[in-house]
């Protein structure tokens, strides 16, 4: 890995800051186990060795990281040991540890490119390990030059770089300070207008946002740079292994704070070598499969709002589940709980507990302490793992982790006499509802607003947070994980970039309210987490249809299959409609056209209609309207399917009282299903 | 009652907060130094209360724009900016919880939990006081809703249990 002395400089700060917290936590582990045994503690220490072990070898410490190999092959030995060697085994991992220490803040203290190389030696003698041949281990990756150092100076020709550790809470509190600075003067300069004063305000400005930039710079760094010759390290580790892949990073101008995309780093590594190690299969056996002769990675990093996420994706053999459930079978001696366990569950298991299908652990991975060490990293900072794979396909490990400081653009709106801002990236649009009043319909399962797009479902804001306010003067389409819903407001106003601010104790995992900022009029603006929002709206849905007043509300349907009336007068498409939705456990009655399926919803009202617009004697509008003035049938959802794209129509169906509308030219199933979720009929099929 | 080390005028409130975080920051020996108990007082109800005031990591004269966060699991959450930090707000006055707006105007204290500081919102004048216990209170079953006395100062002041007032916030900020 070829790399500029500033980035260089700037890697080894990064890895040194990462050291240290390692280090703090193997004295706390060691500590811990000292009073006896302690497996779940030893676990820890092996996985925090584990980790730093791949952040050495990145930078080239070659010597330091077979140490940390050592260190973490002692602790696997220790859970198999008897008292007395588990004593002595303790004691020379103690020792270790302090040396170890010692030898990262030597390198702390003294800016120096390199691991000390009387501390390793120290660290061999006290491991037990062989010294470092006299030809040395295999080169360091690109670098050229084993990392160590032999006389205690800087490599020639490498710059020392003082760092200063600043406690990370006070430069959060000046860049709120300065972001809060640059709002004020930049309403003060708008006040001034043309006034004198303002070339003053305007460079005062020009000032305050340069302070904010600068200090926001030393806690946000772009993804890129965090990630920075990572591309590198990837080829060098896998022609190490007999591969060759091309690792593309998406998001590379995401910015986050420093010290979660340093973590990040760190877990992606752990994925990085797990990939190389057991997933991208050698040039030849790609080629034989089909594939490209180097094996493709992908790093696709991205904040929303509060958190980070990144996903590191291979296109390889995949992981190999039934390996892993037999692995996990003879594990637990309980192979029948672990059969009744889906793929997905097998998966995420194996990811929290750890361990191989392999029978000999390199020192590469191998040992199945990489995707678990990942797992709990983002576990234990409050964010989470997916693991999804196919095999001969790839995998893609996901992992999302809470950001110390992060930057939002929002869109503020008020509601209920208070300030809330919507993160600009998850709002599709804002719509005026005196101006579209038309669009607004009361169906049976609630409120829907025709857009362009289609038909949402609205409800206020109010509402959904559960706080007072009627007033709606404006809708504010908002996309979550669970889909688009528009909310009603009062005001929806300007666009603010702002830091915002945690308050402690407010329960991270489901938040409605990620963070707390104070903009430059001293008002406080309440940052909405959209995700949880829209689920908030969805989980709400059905009580809010149901409070609603109804002419004859029908006695809650038992538990049993979802029964569709399917509408539609071509034969053909009538047919492989149906048989989609039976695939799908639905159960369908069919009519070919409006009155057919006037005929059949009076025989049995069914949970849904789903009905094309277009169909001789009575069309899809007129049934709608129909049933809706019908009190047995006012409530029954439905959905319009149709050719027919077009605003007037989408319109037009909201207005007759549709729930849904659907394009037969972009319909399947699970759109469908996911339709019958948003009008609250999702969890009966 | 011996002259008090810190004496602040009411409304003095640059002074107070000096004072505060001299007393938050003050080392054992300068406690042990003093004779009496250093605290600050306050009112509960129009009584007049005190904590002992090395449990106070800042006393805040008035918390001013106090807003309620709504909850994913329902209700809500009062939350104040205390020097550009935003910490949630218990009320401990009595008889009840007061509106956000009523607990703008209020001071408070901030206390340090494990989940991080908590500002308990009191009745002002805030206070700080040097008097010895005259009364040690008989330990008495604890009920989270009640103040825990743990004595009363020389001039009459209750002392308020500061564990007791920790866990009256914890109680009240748990979800």
């Amino acid at each position: 890995m070829s790399l500029d002395a500033t980035t260089r400089s700037r890697l080894v700060g990064l890895f040194v800051d990462e050291a240290q917290e390692t280090v703090t936590s193997l004295e706390s582990l060691a500590e811990r186990m000292s009073g006896g045994p302690e497996p779940e503690a030893l676990a820890q220490f092996g996985r925090a060795a584990h980790g730093l072990k791949g952040a050495a070898s990145a930078l080239g410490f070659e010597d330091l990281a077979g140490i940390l190999h050592d260190l973490e092959a002692l602790t696997l030995r220790l859970e198999g040991d008897g008292p007395g060697r588990r004593a002595d085994g303790h004691s020379r991992l103690r020792r270790a540890v302090g040396l170890l220490a010692g030898g990262i803040a030597e390198m702390s203290a003294s800016g120096r490119d390199g691991f000390p190389g009387p501390v390793v030696a120290a660290l061999r003698e006290t491991l037990g390990a062989a010294p470092a041949p006299a030809n040395g281990p295999a080169a360091p990756h690109g670098a050229g030059v084993q990392r160590t150092e032999a006389h205690g100076g800087p490599l020639a020709g490498e710059a020392v770089v003082e760092r200063l550790s600043v406690p990370a809470d006070e430069v959060d509190d000046a860049l709120r300070l300065a972001a809060s600075l640059a709002r004020g003067v930049a309403m003060l300069e708008e006040r001034l207008g043309g006034d004198g004063a303002a070339a003053q305000a305007q460079g005062l400005g020009e000032v305050a946002r340069r302070l904010e930039a600068s200090i926001a710079a030393l806690r946000l760094l772009p993804a890129g740079m965090a990630f920075s010759g990572l591309e590198g390290e990837a080829e060098q580790l896998a022609s190490r292994l007999g591969r060759q892949v091309r690792l593309e990073i998406q998001g590379r101008a995401v910015r986050a704070d420093r010290r979660t995309l340093q973590a990040a780093r760190g877990l992606v590594r752990h994925l990085l070598r797990n990939a190389l190690d057991h997933g991208v299969e050698p040039p030849e056996e790609r080629l034989q499969a089909g594939k490209p002769r180097a094996g493709r990675l992908t790093l696709k990093v991205e904040t929303a709002e509060s958190v980070l996420r990144v996903a590191f994706e291979d296109d390889g053999r995949g992981f190999d589940v039934p390996a892993i459930r037999r692995e996990l079978e003879r594990r637990s001696g309980a192979p029948g709980a672990v059969a009744a366990l889906s793929d997905a569950e097998v998966l995420q298991r194996f990811a929290s507990e750890g361990g191989s299908t392999r029978e000999s652990a390199s020192q590469i991975s191998g040992r199945g302490l990489g995707l678990s060490a990942v797992a709990a990293a983002a576990r234990a900072s409050g964010g989470s793992l997916e693991v999804v794979t196919r095999r001969g396909k790839g995998s893609s490990v996901s992992f999302s982790l809470p950001l110390d400081v992060y930057a939002v653009e929002t869109l503020s709106v008020r509601c209920g006499g208070r300030l809330f801002g919507i993160p600009l990236s998850a709002v599709e649009r804002s719509v005026c509802l005196g101006a579209a009043a038309g669009a607004v319909h009361q169906g049976p399962t609630g409120r829907t607003l025709a857009i362009g797009e289609g038909i949402v479902p609205l409800a206020g804001l109010a509402e959904v947070l559960g706080v007072a306010g009627a007033e709606e003067r404006f809708a504010v389409v908002v996309r979550g994980a669970e889909g688009t819903v528009a909310l009603g407001v009062e005001e929806a106003g300007a666009v603010a970039g702002v830091v915002p601010a945690t308050v402690p104790g407010l329960a991270q995992n489901d938040a409605l309210v990620t963070g707390l900022a104070r903009l430059a009029d001293g008002s406080v603006l309440q940052i909405l987490d959209p995700r949880h929002l829209v689920a908030a709206f969805r989980a709400d849905r059905p009580r809010r249809a149901a409070t609603r007043p109804a002419p004859a509300a029908p006695p809650p349907a038992p538990a049993r299959a979802l029964e569709v009336v399917l509408a539609e007068d071509s034969p053909a498409t009538r047919e492989v409609l149906r048989v989609l939705l039976e695939q799908h456990g639905l159960r369908v009655r069919l009519a070919a056209d409006g009155d057919e399926a006037l005929a059949r919803i009076g025989e049995r009202v069914p949970d849904v209609l789903v009905t094309d617009i277009n169909m001789p004697r009575l069309d899809g509008l007129s049934l709608t309207r129909r049933l809706r003035d019908e009190a047995a049938t006012a409530r029954l959802p439905v959905i319009l399917l149709t050719s027919q794209d077009d605003a007037r129509t989408r319109a037009a169906g909201a207005a007759a009282g549709a729930d849904a509308y659907l394009v037969k030219s972009r319909f399947d199933a699970s759109l469908l299903l996911e339709t019958l979720g948003r009008i609250g009929l999702g969890g009966r099929r | 009652m011996r002259p008090l080390p810190f004496r602040i005028r009411p409304g003095g409130r640059a002074a107070l907060e000096a004072a505060a975080r001299a007393l938050a920051g003050r080392d054992e020996d300068a406690g042990e130094s003093v004779a009496g108990l250093l605290a600050v007082t306050f009112r509960l109800g129009g009584d007049r209360c005190a904590v002992e005031a090395g449990v106070v990591q800042r006393a805040v004269l008035r918390l001013g724009g106090v807003v309620p966060v709504p909850l994913a699991a329902g209700g809500e959450r009062l939350v104040a900016f205390v020097e550009e930090r935003p910490v949630p707000v218990v009320d401990l006055s009595r008889p009840g919880p007061r509106t956000p707006e009523d607990l703008s105007a209020a001071p408070a204290l901030l206390l340090s939990l494990e989940s991080g500081p908590v500002a308990v919102a009191v009745e002002g004048p805030l206070d700080l006081s040097e008097a010895p216990i005259a009364q040690a209170a008989e330990s008495a079953r604890e009920d989270p809703e009640v103040p825990r006395l743990v004595g009363r100062l020389a001039d009459g002041v209750s002392l308020i249990d500061a564990e007791w007032m920790r866990r009256f916030a914890a109680r009240t900020l748990a979800p």
